[in-house]
């Protein structure tokens, strides 16, 4: 009787041990609801003409509107600025807006602003390239520094170079000391279990 | 049939029971180390890039040569700190060697005291000053008879910064010597108490 009452114990343990419950599946969460644009497809399709409109301040008023409202079609309109724009002043304020980031970033617009002709434009690309701070634009950097005609620009261009340097080190060291973190918890792990184990043969 | 029954019961009471007490397998051994934790991050640049950046250390403009060197340096390209020296003794602008030698002042080594010797002898008074500074925040004793050989320079600001700079020295080889006495005394205290203690 003992006997089987310890089986049956033995048996009990083994098979209650069952798995745990699958966790309670997440809660759908609805999408935020945009603010809906104040003007009607007419009027923003008016706007979208004005981009185009001989007066720089029109052209960067419309683009403005339609970046803030966030209109699809300002990414590339932005992007078309950038690239063909004849006010380079505007063109450097489509560079500021694109590097502020509030709706979307462009990354070859920003590389073409390289190859602008107005100086002013060259350095407010790089200066759009630090912020965005994205290293694949690396090649296209370092080319400028190697051969644009303007030192202001050349230096520049090996800043921002040195900012992307900076950054992955910084992303490489917080990887480093999560790795370390990871590594010696490991190890004490490891050395809690081994004591444990010489603890109860010892026993 | 009874005992076969109750022995396939002992026999599956008995296996279990091994299983619950059956002594645990050593741990494995701790895994080796991540190579990121000891590596340093690849640079943003290919070598081909690099060697782009390093014909732009003999730019016509100075403030294009400085921050070509910077990058080099935080690269850690093999070629930075060579190059560095190079432009401490050759580059054209006073500028460009005062920041050469700032940037030297923060790391250690022979081969950097060489090179903030070697600058005292540069033309600009106000490069061989910023040599003996960085000579005094490196705290090589090496540099010594050096810095002694600038006390006959003709302008007065480097005189001055050179005795500054030995009395710096002087002063740290002196706080160093007080340490180390400090720390045999104590030892020797320890020493005496332990033989006590038996």
């Amino acid at each position: 009787m003992i006997l089987l009452a310890a089986s049956s114990w033995f048996i009990y343990k083994q098979y209650s041990q069952l798995a745990a419950p699958p966790p309670a599946p997440v809660a759908a969460v609805a999408p935020p609801v945009k603010a809906l644009p104040v003007l009607g497809p007419a009027e923003l399709r008016k706007v979208r003409v004005s981009a185009h409109n001989a007066d720089p301040g029109v052209r960067w008023s419309s683009l403005e509107f339609l970046y803030t409202i966030g209109d699809p079609s300002s990414l590339p309109l932005l992007e078309k600025t950038v690239a063909k724009d004849p006010d380079p002043e505007v063109r450097i304020k489509a560079l500021k807006l694109l590097q502020n980031g509030v709706g979307g970033k462009s990354l070859p617009a920003m590389i073409r602003g390289l190859g602008d002709i107005d100086t002013e434009v060259r350095l407010a690309s790089l200066d759009a390239l630090e912020q965005l701070g994205d290293p694949a634009a690396s090649r296209w950097i370092a080319e400028t520094a190697e051969k644009d005609l303007e030192p202001d620009v050349r230096a520049k261009a090996l800043h921002v170079l040195g900012t992307f340097q900076d950054k992955r080190r910084e992303e490489f060291q917080r990887l480093s000391a999560h790795l370390r973190e990871q590594y010696e918890s490991a190890v004490a792990r490891s050395r809690k279990a081994a004591q444990e184990g010489e603890d109860e043969s010892d026993k | 049939m009874k005992f076969a029954l109750m022995g396939v019961v002992l026999l599956v009471a008995g296996f279990f029971a091994f299983q619950q007490f059956k002594p645990k397998p050593p741990p494995p051994p701790p895994p080796p180390p991540p190579p990121a934790i000891i590596l340093e991050p690849q640079p943003i640049i290919n070598i081909e890039e690099q060697s782009k950046i390093i014909k732009s250390a003999n730019d016509q403009d100075p403030g294009v040569r400085w921050e070509s060197l910077v990058l080099l340096e935080k690269m850690k390209s093999p070629q930075a700190l060579p190059l560095m020296f190079e432009k401490l003794e050759k580059d054209p602008e006073t500028e460009v060697r005062i920041k050469i030698i700032k940037s030297l002042a923060t790391r250690k080594g022979p081969e950097i005291t060489q090179h903030l010797i070697i600058a005292l002898r540069d033309q600009e008074p106000t490069v061989k000053v910023e040599a003996l500074q960085a000579l005094d925040t490196v705290g090589d004793y090496t540099a010594a008879s050096s810095i002694t050989d600038t006390l006959k320079d003709q302008e007065e600001t480097v005189r001055i910064q050179a005795l500054k700079t030995l009395n710096s020295l002087q002063d740290k080889k002196a706080a160093e010597l007080a340490a180390e006495q400090k720390r045999q005394e104590e030892l020797r205290r320890q020493a005496e108490e332990a033989a006590r203690k038996r």
